[in-house]
């Protein structure tokens, strides 16, 4: 009886502990309820948001795509845009080019308003809250568009529930995946696609955070990889990504304003005078 | 007197062929060291038994890949356990960052595959019972004992290192996405956030125990000699 016992305990002890085992967070999308209900971006403190995007090529003459050794690639990256928000509606808006700032100093019962370009170093010292409004609206747009642009990407997931490659034409495979960790939620699309001069691999990953219990778009990345089937070997890169930085409290802007040409709105140099009345452009 | 000589070694062969290999008898089943031998196949059953039921794999980020991750990110991840069924047939789906190298990090989903390694570990494990249990009736294969041991122990060290097995069979946190300057390697290399689960720790120390019972019980029957051929 003892031993039966003790049988009976072998097997079934591995049994309970299972039972208190908890799964893995990855799971196939399989219906609209697999979706996240996601808030607005209002609802947030975005303080920042960008797009950045590359290109490449690499010529593996079909040998592994891995071998640097074998191949010879070349590629641009760039970034589409990039924001960033801080408190007192201060801003830093980038698109590429351009670095625009919109920074708030206040001394005291003084505050001034700079308004720097970024490439050229050169700022333009404002008593006016206004001369900020039109780039501080522009990077607020630029978030929303972003946000926009991720929601409807979330929402074309969407289309994918139900259907196969076959559904598709040229598709050879296709998978549509979830993943909850805790307050971050992954979807993933993978698709491969065949015609007769390439094969075209797409991997769409969605990544949500949750903030006060509301879920918010924050990292997107989409690769596009096409390796033509042609004596050259050429394999083509498409990478498109946004981050979206969602933050409980937005972060108070520093500008170093030693290195940066600061003029005075509306007054040129002839205009400006010394102690002791000469003026500056005085000859 | 050679007809006498012939005679004797005709005889002396009908008797070594008469030793039988296996004795199955009551009192071999009396003996403590074959009791703990047989003891130590039911052990090494059920090491093997929670090396497919319990978590053998966790992907855990905390403190572990701050230098790649956002230390908040790292942080708010919960410790995945996934199971040993799926660690070992595959078909299961588990979760993991990754982090382009042009900075965004996602959460990504993937399948698991058919674990041919951890599974050679487990028939590899079953071989070794089979040779203990042939090993408990037969004095021929007495030399063995060290090998049942030792094949004890290192299916429990196989098990122990089920992480890395997982991360091979599956094609991530290996060199299949290192980070360089060419664009087709695309995700940073980051493998320090797949650990042994609960499950390949508790799996290894019972084979440790089941090579311990079986060494014991070898050392029971050396002590008692050639008895058992008094028994058999």
């Amino acid at each position: 009886m003892k031993h039966r016992n003790l049988l009976l305990a072998l097997v079934g002890l591995p049994v309970l502990f299972c039972g208190g085992c908890s799964d893995a967070f990855g799971k196939v999308v399989t219906s609209t309820d697999d979706f996240l209900t996601v808030a607005a971006d209002s609802e947030f403190q975005i303080a920042s948001a960008a797009l950045k995007t590359a290109t490449g090529r690499s010529n593996n003459n079909n040998s592994s795509s891995t071998s640097l050794a074998s191949s010879a690639s070349s590629g641009t990256e760039s970034v589409g845009h990039e924001v960033k928000m801080f408190t007192n509606g201060d801003y830093s808006l980038t698109d590429g080019k351009e670095t625009t700032i919109g920074y708030t100093r206040i001394t005291g019962s003084l505050t001034e308003y700079f308004l720097i370009d970024g490439a050229t170093s050169k700022g333009m010292l404002t008593p006016d809250a206004a001369d900020l409004t039109p780039g501080r609206t522009s990077a607020q747009k630029l978030i929303d568009n972003d946000y926009a642009t991720l929601r409807g990407i979330y929402d074309g997931l969407k289309g994918y529930i139900g259907k196969s490659a076959s559904d598709y034409p040229n598709m050879t495979s296709l998978s549509l995946t979830r993943s909850i960790a805790g307050t971050t939620a992954g979807y993933y699309l993978h698709t491969f696609e065949e015609t007769s001069s390439a094969r075209t691999e797409t991997s769409v990953y969605l990544t949500l955070d949750q903030f006060k219990g509301k879920w918010a778009f924050t990292n997107y990345s989409k690769r596009l990889t096409v390796v033509s089937k042609g004596s050259d070997g050429l394999t083509t890169y498409n990478i498109t990504e946004y981050a979206i930085d969602v933050q409980d409290d937005l972060s108070a802007m520093s500008v170093p304003l030693a290195g940066i040409s600061v003029y005075i709105k509306g007054i040129d140099t002839s205009g400006v005078s010394f102690t002791n009345g000469i003026p500056l452009t005085a000859k | 007197m050679e007809q006498v000589l012939t005679a004797a070694v005709n005889d002396a062969s009908t008797v070594e062929e008469k030793v039988p290999f296996f004795s199955f008898n009551l009192a071999t089943l009396k003996r403590p060291g074959v009791i703990l031998r047989l003891v130590s196949i039911l052990v090494c059953y059920v090491a093997i038994l929670l090396a497919v039921l319990l978590p053998t794999v966790t992907i855990n980020y905390a403190s572990y890949s701050s230098a790649t991750l956002p230390i908040e990110r790292v942080n708010r991840f919960p410790s995945e356990l996934i199971p040993g069924a799926s660690v070992l047939f595959g078909g299961g789906y588990f979760c993991y960052y990754l982090r382009s190298t042009r900075g965004v990090v996602v959460l990504t989903t993937a399948q698991s595959h058919f674990n041919w390694i951890s599974f050679m570990i487990l028939i590899f494990a079953t071989l070794i019972t089979i040779l203990a249990f042939l090993m408990t009736f037969t004095k021929k294969l007495e030399k063995a004992s060290k090998v049942v041991t030792l094949g004890y122990v290192v299916s429990g060290l196989g098990i122990l290192c089920s992480p890395v097995w997982f991360m091979v069979v599956n094609g991530f946190g290996n060199d299949y996405a290192v980070a360089t300057t060419d664009l087709s390697h695309y995700f940073a290399y980051d493998s320090l956030y797949c650990h042994c689960g609960y499950g390949a720790i508790a799996s290894c120390l019972v084979f440790v125990a089941a090579a311990i019972i079986f060494g014991i019980g070898t050392n029971r029957e050396n002590a008692g000699g050639d008895n058992r051929n008094s028994e058999s």
